[in-house]
């Protein structure tokens, strides 16, 4: 029996990244269910973020203590994230901390342009992607789905681009499938994941039909009643639309067509013109 | 001497950089965070040198989870 797989390794920015459903660390019920969830998945990269603390704060970090242990076992890579942050110089910044701190130059940069939708501002972003690449970073920003920005970002040197599917924590889906199917067409080569508003597991097998390289995710799983079994859920459908894409999808069109043969019918129909 | 660490203002008596970590217990935590000052990242070797100044920001942060 042909047993279907997917190869879930994908290299990006010539380094082997373990698997297509990336996967945030935040909103866990328990640390336990993090490292449990972040095991099911087996995700290629889990997001951390960094943020003021005290002597104390850091030296009672299990979370932190877990999610090493976790990452290290799974082979999942640290990404880290410059959330937060709503200028190119703070962004620059929080990234060079980053950097220092978990010892890798992966950085999934936000530059927020509005709080209330947290929609990414191009321009500051772009900014500081441009810096961040001349420092040696291997970027990832998190964008819209405007085709020129992605472009000028590509452009920039980002390794990557990540396009939102929805707002943050939204769990809509992907909100405009047609302009992230425009994009993915126009930027064959390039480098794609869908970040931000998966609620579902099919918003994810969406994206992957649609050619993306990989979907990053956090509530859907953190929230969820059982977050570890939908981090499962999403790791299959994540395989699943990729193993899709790969075998080549048909193309859609507006009128039926008989999959049976007609021919040798016993009977004789006249047809509409 | 005023600094404002991780956003409080602080009267401190402390010269150095080091001499404030050590103060504020951070030195049992080394490697676990990073340093900012007047927002410019301050390598690990460099704590011992810089000398605190009046008004100067300082920053510690340390890895939180992050989506």
């Amino acid at each position: 029996m042909i047993v279907p797989t997917v190869k879930q390794t994908v290299t990006l920015a010539e380094e082997d990244i373990a698997g297509r459903l990336w996967l945030g660390s935040s909103l866990y019920p328990s640390p336990d269910l993090m490292a449990e969830a972040i095991t099911a998945a087996s995700p290629g990269f889990v997001t951390v973020a960094l943020r003021r603390q005290t002597a104390r704060n850091i030296e009672d970090n299990g979370h932190w203590a877990l999610l090493k242990e976790t990452t290290s076992r799974t082979g999942a890579r640290l990404l880290p994230n410059t959330a937060g942050c709503f200028t190119a110089r703070e962004a620059i910044l929080m990234a060079t901390l980053a950097r220092e701190l978990f010892a890798t130059s992966w950085i999934k940069l936000e530059v927020m342009g509005d709080d209330y939708t947290l929609q990414p501002d191009p321009f500051e972003l772009l900014e500081a992607a441009r810096e961040l690449v001349s420092q040696g970073f291997k970027v990832l920003p998190y964008c819209t789905e405007d085709l020129v920005l992605c472009q000028r970002l590509l452009d920039a040197g980002c390794v990557g681009i990540m396009p939102w599917g929805a707002p943050i924590g939204s769990g809509c889906g992907l909100q405009n499938p047609e302009g992230l199917k425009r994009l993915r067409q126009r930027l064959p080569e390039a480098f794609m994941v869908i970040d931000a508003g998966l609620g579902k597991p099919s918003q994810a097998m969406q994206a992957m039909e649609l050619g993306f390289d990989a979907v990053l995710l956090n509530t859907a799983v953190a929230q969820a009643e059982q977050p570890v079994a939908m981090a499962s859920a999403f790791a299959a459908a994540v395989s699943g639309g990729r193993m899709a894409y790969e075998a080549g999808l048909m193309t859609e069109r507006p009128q039926a067509s008989p999959s049976t043969p007609l021919l040798g019918l016993p009977f004789w129909h006249q047809t509409s013109s | 001497m005023k600094i404002c660490l991780n956003g409080e203002w602080l009267q401190v008596s402390v010269l150095r950089l080091d001499e404030l970590l050590q103060q504020q217990g951070f030195a049992a935590a080394a490697g676990n965070f990073v340093v900012a000052v007047d927002q410019r990242l301050i390598h690990q070797g460099q704590y011992h040198e810089l000398a605190l100044v009046d008004g100067m920001q300082v920053d510690i942060l340390g890895a939180m989870t992050g989506g």
